[in-house]
């Protein structure tokens, strides 16, 4: 079974625990092992954090979470109809920054990038499409 | 699999505070650990010791309760020292640099007997 699954939710922050439990089912009845089910949950909430917190300010709004556990990678996508916002833009956090100018802004977008094996965004018809893929080991 | 909740835990060794995390420290549970970390600065205990051997998943949210922590502690006079952290939790922690800043023990033990060495 190689098919995609979507859930669509309300972008708030009190549906996080929605999100994961979507992604456990998925992709534990994908047979994808806990410690890569680790790296694509970060990934995740990275991403879904980061549209429920910004996505629809002052107003409300769904996000649309796409999982397709191919046979050799994981596609993820996540859609919404919020301010367009290509988060392949924030600069990359300085990690070797010392104590005193460490700021924690950026750090999601660089542990997406970091995490997974190819990122893309684009701005479609009205939706931000945040799409990461990774292999399966 | 069931995911464990994230739980707090704290006791004391000498003058060191230590905080248990465990479970999984996301977006909506990092307050909590916040409140635990700085219910202990803003009464003055600055010596910290975060064992992390239960905690299996950590997140950018997760990161910054930690800096700010360790910020805060440090500029009290005191440290916000890591102990026991688990794969992913330490994998995190390579990756965003943050083990360049951080001081990070294997056991318990050593992180709290350092603040006396």
């Amino acid at each position: 079974m190689t098919g995609w699954s979507h859930l669509t939710l309300r972008a708030d922050r009190r549906n996080l625990g929605e999100v994961f439990g979507f992604l456990r089912q998925v992709l534990g009845e994908a047979g994808i092992r806990e410690r890569l089910l680790l790296d694509l949950e970060l990934a995740v909430e990275e991403a879904v954090v980061n549209v429920m917190t910004h996505a629809y300010p002052g107003g409300e709004g769904d996000l649309v979470l796409g999982v397709m556990p191919g046979p050799d990678h994981v596609t993820i996508e996540l859609r919404d109809r919020g301010v367009p916002f290509n988060p392949l833009l924030v600069p990359e956090p300085d990690i070797s920054a010392p104590l005193g100018e460490r700021e924690v802004g950026g750090l999601g977008i660089h542990l997406i990038r970091t995490l997974m094996d190819e990122v893309s965004y684009e701005f479609r018809d009205g939706e931000n499409i945040l799409t990461f893929r990774k292999r399966r080991d | 699999m069931v995911s464990a909740p994230f739980q707090v835990s704290t006791k004391q060794d000498r003058d060191v505070d230590i905080i248990l995390f465990s479970g999984r420290m996301d977006a909506n549970s990092s307050p909590e650990g916040e409140n635990a970390i700085q219910s202990l600065v803003r009464s003055g205990r600055t010596k910290i010791v975060v064992n992390a051997s239960g905690l299996s998943y950590i997140s950018s949210s997760g990161l910054r309760v930690l800096l700010a922590g360790l910020k805060q502690a440090r500029q009290a006079g005191g440290d916000l020292r890591l102990a026991c952290l688990q794969p992913q939790v330490r994998d995190v922690i390579a990756m965003t640099g943050f083990n360049r800043i951080f001081t990070i023990f294997e056991q318990e033990e050593q992180a709290v007997g350092s603040f006396f060495s």
